[in-house]
């Protein structure tokens, strides 16, 4: 009997790339299980120069923008900026203060924490992945472990999930899935805040507590470490609790600098 | 061939600089223009490797290589319907 040749065409076109997709697989997961180090290495080292490139021009091309800007609207600007900056100093000064005596009182009472402050770059932000994660400029030759926190000022925004020598990733506590435990404004209640991605959280309290608008949350522990403000609250006649939505007061998309806390 | 070598080049570096839907989008787009374009494979596991940290939702960082062979599979069972 006499086949079509299209026929056997067919057929064999669909074997070969599916025979080619799968090697490939088979490789990638041999390089994933067994040698994930070398594979990231090499691929931040591709990707330093050019993520520096890409910093560069987009500073390059910022002040160029500024530039042709309208003069009289900047002088303004800037005026407003630097009355800012300078209410900003003064709440500082205070702050310091605090911090010192804080700091004081807990070596008086036998509460010193031994933690070593990385200062790191933001290489890759969230815009650019789907995962809610960070890669950073910092990695195991400077001392970064996995799980240390990541913090921004005085929030903490994420946790190192993977070191390789010269860089590391972050996964955002924001992340889709992630769960943390947090405490809202002076309820002293512990509850679980859901990842919701992009620097969202919910989180679900019973509506007895009194929650406000703008209240602080934090992690619980000896160190304040700030979590977001409440943002958002929803509350129903039927329903027993209360879900509460807030953001990290810190924007994920301009963020270039970050500090990863190293326990001693 | 010289236009899919160049092709592979911009988007090995764009997966570095643009934002990785994006550079799916064209590896798509390419898998209309060239044979069995693996490339679009080896684009998802990059991305996996560059950006991919596995959290409480995805235990195993590997959306964008899951993407990208489900794209290539549609392609290929979509083939001999298409004529280009």
């Amino acid at each position: 009997m006499n086949y079509l040749l299209k026929n056997n065409r067919r057929e064999t076109g669909i074997r070969k790339p599916l025979i080619g997709m799968l090697t490939i697989l088979i490789v990638a997961a041999f390089f994933y299980f067994f040698a994930p180090h070398f594979v990231n290495e090499s691929l931040y080292r591709v990707a330093q120069p050019l993520w520096g490139a890409r910093d560069y021009i987009k500073e390059k091309s910022a002040s160029l923008i500024s530039v042709f800007a309208y003069k009289e609207r900047l002088m303004k600007e800037n005026l407003s900026l630097l009355n800012k900056l300078a209410e900003a100093d003064n709440t500082l000064l205070d702050l310091d203060e605090y911090k010192k005596e804080n700091i004081e009182l807990k070596k008086l009472l036998g509460r010193v924490s031994y933690e070593k402050r990385i200062l790191a770059v933001v290489l890759a932000k969230p815009n650019r992945s789907l995962y809610d994660s960070l890669v950073i400029d910092v990695g195991e030759k400077d001392g970064v472990a996995v799980g240390d926190p990541v913090l921004s000022g005085g929030f903490i925004i994420g946790e190192v999930r993977e070191v390789s020598t010269d860089n590391s990733k972050v996964t955002l506590n924001s992340a889709p899935g992630e769960i943390s435990t947090v405490r809202v404004g002076d309820s002293g209640v512990d509850t679980e805040a859901f990842g919701r991605g992009g620097g969202n959280f919910l989180l679900k309290l019973p509506k007895e507590i009194f929650v406000q608008k703008g209240d602080l949350i934090k992690f619980a522990g000896i160190a304040p470490r700030f979590f977001g403000t409440v943002d958002h609250i929803e509350r129903t006649e039927a329903d027993t609790f209360q879900f509460i939505l807030f953001k990290l007061p810190v924007n994920m998309y301009t963020l270039n600098w970050v500090e990863v806390v190293h326990r001693e | 061939m010289n236009t899919r070598i160049i092709l592979d080049i911009l988007l090995f570096v764009a997966v570095f600089i643009v934002p990785p839907w994006l550079v799916l989008l064209v590896a798509s787009l390419c898998l209309f223009l060239f044979k069995d374009f693996y490339e679009i494979i080896f684009l998802g596991i990059i991305m996996d490797f560059l950006f991919g940290v596995p959290t409480q939702f995805f235990v195993l960082p590997v959306i964008y290589t899951l993407l990208a062979s489900i794209i290539f599979l549609i392609r290929i069972s979509l083939r001999n319907h298409l004529t280009f």
